[in-house]
């Protein structure tokens, strides 16, 4: 009965099987979509098009949806794109956005007002931003370079990447810091050496977060490049005719497109979940 | 020998020089504002600029070429009246409605279901959460395909277990379709927040209120629903503030099409496809006010849910 | 006597021979015939994904081999090609070179574009000349898509024209035609009004169990299939009103020939309000999704034998829809004709050469080379699509016993329908207006809105007038009122 209390204790016999029959469908509703992308990467058209449910699973595997991928177009070059793009801008976010976030949490610095303006950005529609980046992108010649898609990634992530952080120094007790003043440290060192390596974790949750949202990013990665800083993500959107779907291709780079961020899911678990309340439960 | 003094005196100088503007911006007044410098600047780039910008030929009725011609509030006025933007503002309000509320259902069902330890809770954990990782692009243009009449997984097994195949984008439909394409990427959102927060909860009140003959239900409104306020405010919060810049599900899917425009979609055809920056402005300017007052009281109750929490 | 005899009749054959040589080659313009480009900076475009890119985007290697000019190829979701290229040429960036253009663009476009005649009178050896000799064998339908305001700007890449598909076996079926005849009172033909066509299909229009060619259906059988999704409903439209002589918008012109203004007159919103109350009405005799069906959807029912009627498909989906039913239904075939009103809609993916380029020697190099009829050829033979080339249509390739059905009805239909709507295509609004894009985009929307009763069909007359005038005076110049 403290199933709905606390969703804690015993279950008999009934309970298990109602819990597990749920559990294995909702599984198999998260699992089923991906599957499928994996198993249309290895049909031939043919099969793709079948109008039978049992094509779905029994057909002929192919790996030609592959080597039309690394052959017709410039996959790797792309796949190369998004990597470089969505390690930089994390890498930046996380350094401009610890810095302030450690303000907002000791200092409420801008009295709340800051963080929520800072957070509002993300509210702006990117399309009607884009038209300005545009003509400012081509006059600084940035337009399909990787260093303005980063720029961009950066503006994109910073202000989420504050507010993650912000939860994190919030659980560092001033005292600790109170303490190392004591010591003679300065400010700028007690940042570095006392309250930095205590948020490691919150670094780490972020940085995944950053990571993944880069490497999703569509809008603007479109809009931006062309061939030579094009990320992946576009490659997979451009599978798409007048006249007709090319499928096989498509599911083909989905498929290595989501690889790494599955395996990010799967290992760093722990770490997204805590990232998700925002510092809201203490880990 | 005399030539060097004045040298020597510059390093110095120098050196000095270089400490004092350090000390200033890490002196205890000034050092939280040090901080902010770096944000502060990528914010005014990328923020400002386009805002004004916006907000500038939001006033003038301008396609990208030839003379940008002043209009004053026109624009504004053609806004409000403008069927196809008051219908896609209505839309979004909709899809925002169903998709938190069904996230939160979903969620809190199968966070009582999983809060508990059991045998394969990493598997279960690990495959539910991708698809809130997965490229919403890549999931709009697999949806669109699983969802498809003839050739379509889903339509595929409705068949096979004899049931009818469905029409899933017609117009009666699309947005709904749209709405579960969302849903399904986030409710491990929802699940794995409140997991957390029914975790974080303390026993002894619970075992007070058994002592006390509690009823489960009476326990779960009065104790578990309050306590887990912070998180459901947080869930609310932040999936309004993203669900009304919906986009990328549309993109692979219907793209605007059997009346299923959303807001961020009308602004994209405006600008975009119109390439009408004038009136495309002016949609951006006033949506931005719209999500930011809507934001702004909500805001609010979700740093006193975080406040809360600790 | 004999010997000379021989010698003479000789002659004569080298002589022929030779002369019929020096014609083939003055005719095909080729890769051969490109001269030495001075300019040897790399060319950019931007193409749709698709397989017909895929086979030509090979043989444009043999041009940079043979030219020494590099060409990069970017590839986007046809969708969005408008967008990317229209930001670039817009912000004045100069990244394409070649242009990729629907016919609907081009007068839009035409500030951006060279006019392909200045381009020849300055670097074709042959001149002006040699250029029009050239394009006198692409589709003249197709040519004046591709011209803004009298000045050629683009050449066809390749074409979407429509046309009505009908399960041939059908109509040819003596208990079909009698019973027809007992019902109707007329010869079961082709439907060339739209009563004929409302007739035949709701005389197709079937029950599972029902009786066809004298055979039980195992399926229910619908008289039509069409595509009343929001994606090519307009252009179904567009057969019906081009077909009763109205449009969008009327062309007024000034004796000179310039474009005066453009009226929506009466007789247009009439044609438009028959047009789409005919439309609904016929969607009785359809397959309920065809309410929200694209190309796919349609071509597909026919395929699998479900319905009799595609009373407006995009004719380059013949082949594929004929051999779908080929598998489905061994005995079936297909026959193509005009829609009903004779006036198809039209187009065709286009390329042309941007006044930014860097290079525009190459880029009009390339415009010609693409549409040569060697590269034609490659795109009709591997990547599936149709050119816009009538000698290449009518090429005995494609004429032979085995290729003529379903490749061959295809190629001569279109050469037909093209010589038979040549004189319209001038005055359609479409080619006339800068705005056409745009109000192409906007039609998809609002036109499919009474199909599923999300508006009436007043309603939509209303807000699609409004909006093309609205449109139109943004982003047009030419003056455009209602009447």
């Amino acid at each position: 009965m403290e199933l709905i209390e606390r969703g804690e204790g015993e279950m008999n016999g009934v309970g298990n099987v109602f819990f597990w029959i749920i559990t294995f469908f909702v599984l198999f509703v998260i699992v089923a979509p991906l599957a499928w992308i994996y198993l249309t990467a290895f049909k031939a058209p043919n099969d793709i098009f079948a109008t039978e449910a049992k094509k779905l699973i029994f057909f002929q595997p192919t790996t030609e949806n592959f080597h039309r991928l690394f052959r017709e177009f410039p996959f790797w070059d792309n796949f190369l794109n998004t990597v470089i793009i969505s390690v930089s801008s994390t890498v930046v976010v996380l350094v401009i956005a610890s810095l302030a976030a450690y303000s907002f949490a000791r200092w409420n610095t801008g009295k709340g007002h800051l963080l929520f303006n800072t957070i509002s950005t993300r509210m702006f529609p990117g399309v009607v931003a884009a038209i300005p980046f545009f003509v400012m992108y081509r006059n600084l010649g940035l337009l399909d370079t990787r260093f303005g898609l980063t720029l961009l990634h950066i503006y994109f992530n910073v202000s989420f990447a504050t507010f993650l952080l912000y939860g994190f120094f919030k659980e560092i007790p001033e005292e600790l810091e109170q303490a190392a003043m004591i010591d003679g440290y300065s400010r700028a060192d007690i940042f570095r050496r006392v309250v930095l390596p205590l948020v490691r974790p919150g670094i780490a949750v972020t940085a995944v977060f950053c990571l993944v949202w880069s490497w999703n990013e569509f809008l603007f990665s479109f809009l931006f490049t062309r061939m030579a800083a094009r990320p992946v993500t576009v490659l997979i959107s451009s599978f798409w005719g007048s006249i007709e779907v090319q499928y096989g291709p498509m599911a083909a780079g989905a498929a290595i497109a989501i690889l790494p961020t599955l395996l990010v899911s799967w290992f760093m678990q722990r770490y997204i979940i805590r990232g998700l309340t925002f510092g809201a439960v203490k880990g | 020998m005399k030539a060097e003094t004045p040298w020597e005196t510059r390093t110095d100088f120098a050196v000095v020089r270089r400490s004092t503007v350090w000390e200033i911006l890490t002196s205890e007044k000034y050092f939280k504002w040090t901080l902010l410098i770096p944000l502060l600047v990528v914010l005014a780039i990328f923020m400002l600029y386009p805002l004004l910008y916006c907000a500038y030929y939001s006033f003038h009725q301008w396609g990208m070429r030839g003379e940008a011609i002043y209009v004053g509030a026109q624009n504004y006025r053609q806004l409000l009246n403008d069927k196809a933007f008051l219908e896609a503002l209505y839309r979004t309000l909709k899809v925002l409605v169903i998709c938190v509320s069904c996230e939160l259902l979903i969620g809190l069902g199968l966070a009582l279901l999983w809060s508990r330890n059991f045998p394969g809770e990493n598997v279960v954990r690990g495959l539910a959460l991708f698809p809130l990782l997965v490229a919403p692009l890549i999931l709009s243009l697999l949806w669109n395909f699983m969802f498809e009449y003839d050739f379509g997984a889903v339509n595929l097994v409705l068949q096979a277990l004899g049931l009818n195949k469905v029409y899933w984008w017609s117009p009666e439909r699309a947005l709904y379709t749209i709405c579960f394409i969302t849903i399904w990427q986030w409710f491990p959102f929802a699940t794995f927040v409140l997991v957390a927060g029914l975790r974080s909860l303390p026993k002894d009140v619970f075992e007070a209120a058994r002592v006390d003959g509690a009823s489960p239900w009476y326990t779960f409104r009065r104790l578990t629903l309050p306590m887990l306020s912070p998180l459901i405010m947080i869930i609310v919060v932040l999936r309004t503030m993203w669900l009304i810049r919906l986009f990328d599900p549309l993109y692979g899917t219907t793209r605007g099409g059997v009346q299923t425009e959303l807001l961020d979609w009308i602004v994209y055809r405006t600008a975009f496809v119109y390439f009408d920056i004038g009136y495309g402005s002016t949609m951006a300017i006033f949506s931005l006010v719209l999500t930011i007052a809507v934001c702004a009281v909500m805001f609010k109750i979700l740093m006193k849910a975080l406040g809360g929490a600790h | 006597m004999k010997y000379r005899a021989w010698v003479s009749i000789g002659m004569v054959a080298i002589l022929v021979l030779g002369f019929a040589c020096m014609v083939l080659a003055q005719e095909k313009f080729g890769l051969k015939d490109i001269p030495e480009i001075k300019n040897k900076k790399a060319i950019n475009m931007i193409v749709e994904t698709g397989a017909a890119w895929d086979k030509v985007i090979e043989y444009i290697k043999q041009f940079e081999t043979a030219t020494g000019v590099k060409v990069n190829i970017e590839r986007v979701a046809s969708p969005v090609v408008y967008s990317k290229e229209n930001v670039e040429l817009m912000a004045g960036t100069g990244y394409y070179d070649v242009v990729y253009v629907e016919t609907s663009w081009t007068c839009e476009w035409s500030d951006y574009l060279w006019s392909l005649e200045e381009l020849a009178a300055q670097y074709d050896p042959k001149g002006v000349e040699g250029f029009q000799e050239d394009i006198q064998n692409i589709s003249p339908v197709l040519l004046r898509c591709g011209q803004a305001y009298g000045k050629q700007m683009v050449l066809p890449f390749y074409t979407y024209h429509m046309g009505m598909f009908l399960r041939q076996d059908v109509y040819d079926d003596p208990t079909e035609q009698a019973a027809f005849k007992a019902k109707y009172g007329y010869d079961l033909k082709p439907p060339t009004s739209y009563k004929e066509l409302y007739d035949q299909a709701e005389f197709f229009t079937r029950k599972k169990g029902d009786a066809l060619k004298g055979q039980p259906l195992d399926h229910d059988l619908y008289g039509v299939a069409m595509m009343a999704g929001a994606y090519q409903i307009n252009d179904e439209i567009s057969c019906w009103i081009w077909g009763m002589g109205g449009d969008y918008a009327t062309v007024v012109k000034n004796p000179d020939g310039t474009i005066k203004e453009f009226v929506i007159t009466g007789k247009d919103k009439d044609a438009l309000k028959q047009a789409l109350t005919q439309y609904k009405d016929l969607l009785k005799f359809a397959p309920a999704g065809c309410l929200t069906a694209n190309f796919d959807f349609a071509c597909a029912q026919q395929g699998e034998g479900f319905a009799i009627i595609q009373p407006h498909q995009f004719a380059s989906l013949f082949t594929w829809t004929a051999d779908l039913l080929k598998e489905k239904v061994p005995d079936g075939r297909l026959g193509i004709y005009p829609t009903i009103g004779g006036q198809p809609y039209t187009g065709a993916w286009s390329l042309g050469v941007a006044k930014a380029s860097k290079n525009p020697e190459a880029a009009y190099w390339l415009v010609r080379y693409i549409a040569s009829y060697d590269c034609q050829k490659v795109l009709m033979k591997e990547g599936g699509q149709f050119s816009a080339r009538m000698d290449l249509l009518l090429d005995p390739e494609f004429h032979s016993a085995e290729t003529e059905y379903p490749l061959g009805l295809t190629c001569s239909y279109l050469v037909d329908i093209w010589k038979a709507q040549a004189p319209y295509v001038d005055n359609y609004w479409y080619f006339n207006t800068k705005a056409g894009g745009k109000v192409y985009e906007m039609q998809m929307n609002v036109l499919h809105k009474p199909m599923a009763d999300a508006s009436t069909i007043d309603e939509c007359i209303r807000e699609l007038v409004d909006k093309t005038i609205e449109l139109t005076s943004k982003f047009d110049t030419v003056p455009i009122r209602e009447e």
